[in-house]
């Protein structure tokens, strides 16, 4: 390899293309998709503004994330790069042209950590509900074994979708959420019925393992009930009901 | 969500639900089309649709047409000056970069082993032949690899575009 030949192996990676009166270029930044980050540059010489172009909320648009206001979803990934937000747009003005590279880079990490950590923190919920599968589950299955029944707790009385009598215990199935409060609630009813009907009170608390649980959550439901992702119910019920 | 819940869907024969109409974004010019899936004549409460982003204030015509479940699981890109980079390991035909039009096929983006979870992201494109690159042929195209019933009378047409730039 010599340098000429890296030169021009290289030249593209800030390719520049025309776009309508100003000029696209590319930059080594992607989005979470893989699609390079490419930046407008407009205006003159002295004067130029570089913008993401709103390709950053487009980027989150085709993943099917729209942020209730886009722009104030963008600005503090501008703000951490000393640039603006305005309009949707990520972007810098009255840039010199010896200050366009700088601008450039600074435009093009703004994009890249506004896409991916909006992606992650305002990701669509998925569509598989636990409370459905479970039904579905049961229904299917074990449909004469549980009922939907009120058990009474040290302090107060607790619903449970799936309660099986039988001499030797109680169990009772709830499904639950990574939803803090929806999880905690299912957590209490689970502990305050076991503090008033002790070991014979088996809870089963299932969760769909897909919804990205951290250990300690799942530690957290362990403190109350067996917990059991929902692609093992049906190897864990059996052990459970003999 | 797992990869089998994917191929399920996949091949369930599903209809489009509802008028779409175009409606805003969440930027200036961006506008997008939500399209209600039915499946066995249920349109689930935030379940899969169909989804089209088009950016008006683009020099030359940028959109996009997805199959979102969530997530998006199939996406038609038409964006002639937009480039995408696909990470090793690359499989067969696909290329290292695409300059231009591209296309996001489940095929391509599904985990190999069996249960996985499904990406958030389709990383992998390759590109969107010519024939589709346009309206609403991109549209006709991801309602034939999702399986999906398409009545031509029911496609609006796009958005005047905007000349800001």
């Amino acid at each position: 390899m010599t340098t000429h030949r890296l030169q021009g192996a290289i030249g593209t990676v800030a390719a520049v293309q025309q776009y309508g009166n100003g000029w696209l270029v590319d930059t080594t930044c992607l989005f979470p998709s893989g699609k390079v980050i490419q930046v407008l540059i407009e205006g003159t010489d002295a004067e130029a503004v570089v913008s993401d172009a709103g390709m950053t909320l487009d980027e989150l648009a085709v993943s099917g994330i729209v942020p209730d206001d886009g722009t104030a979803a963008l600005a503090r990934y501008a703000r951490q790069m000393g640039i603006q937000a305005r309009n949707g747009q990520i972007f810098e003005s009255r840039v010199s042209v010896e200050d366009i590279p700088a601008v450039i880079r600074l435009v093009a990490s703004a994009a890249q950590e506004a896409a991916r950590n909006l992606m992650h923190n305002l990701r669509p919920r998925p569509s598989r509900h636990i409370r459905d599968m479970l039904e579905g589950f049961i229904q299917t299955k074990y449909d004469s074994l549980f009922e939907k029944a009120v058990l009474e707790g040290k302090n107060k009385s607790h619903q449970f979708d799936y309660v099986h009598v039988s001499k030797a215990n109680v169990i009772a199935i709830n499904p639950v959420t990574r939803d803090a409060s929806s999880r905690d609630s299912r957590i209490v009813s689970c502990l305050d019925v076991k503090s008033k009907m002790g070991e014979k009170f088996q809870p089963v608390l299932v969760y769909d393992e897909s919804e990205d649980w951290s250990g300690d959550e799942i530690g957290m439901l362990q403190l109350a009930a067996s917990a059991v992702p929902f692609g093992s119910i049906e190897i864990a019920l059996p052990d459970l009901l003999h | 969500m797992r990869t089998g819940d994917v191929d399920q869907f996949l091949d369930t024969q599903k209809t489009l639900s509802g008028v779409p109409r175009w409606q805003a974004g969440s930027r200036g010019n961006q506008f997008r089309i939500v399209w209600p899936l039915l499946i066995r004549g249920i349109a689930p409460i935030d379940g899969p649709r169909l989804e089209v982003v088009y950016a008006a204030n683009a020099p030359h015509l940028r959109l996009s047409v997805s199959l979102n479940l969530p997530p998006v699981i199939i996406r038609a890109d038409i964006d002639p000056t937009g480039v995408h980079t696909n990470k090793k390991p690359l499989k067969p035909n696909i290329p290292r970069e695409i300059r231009g039009n591209n296309c996001h096929l489940w095929s391509d983006n599904r985990p190999a082993k069996a249960g996985s979870a499904v990406p958030v992201s389709l990383g992998v494109a390759r590109p969107l032949p010519a024939e589709y690159a346009n309206w609403p042929a991109a549209l006709h195209w991801v309602c034939a690899q999702g399986h999906i019933m398409l009545h031509d009378a029911a496609v609006p047409p796009l958005p005047p575009r905007s000349t800001l730039l």
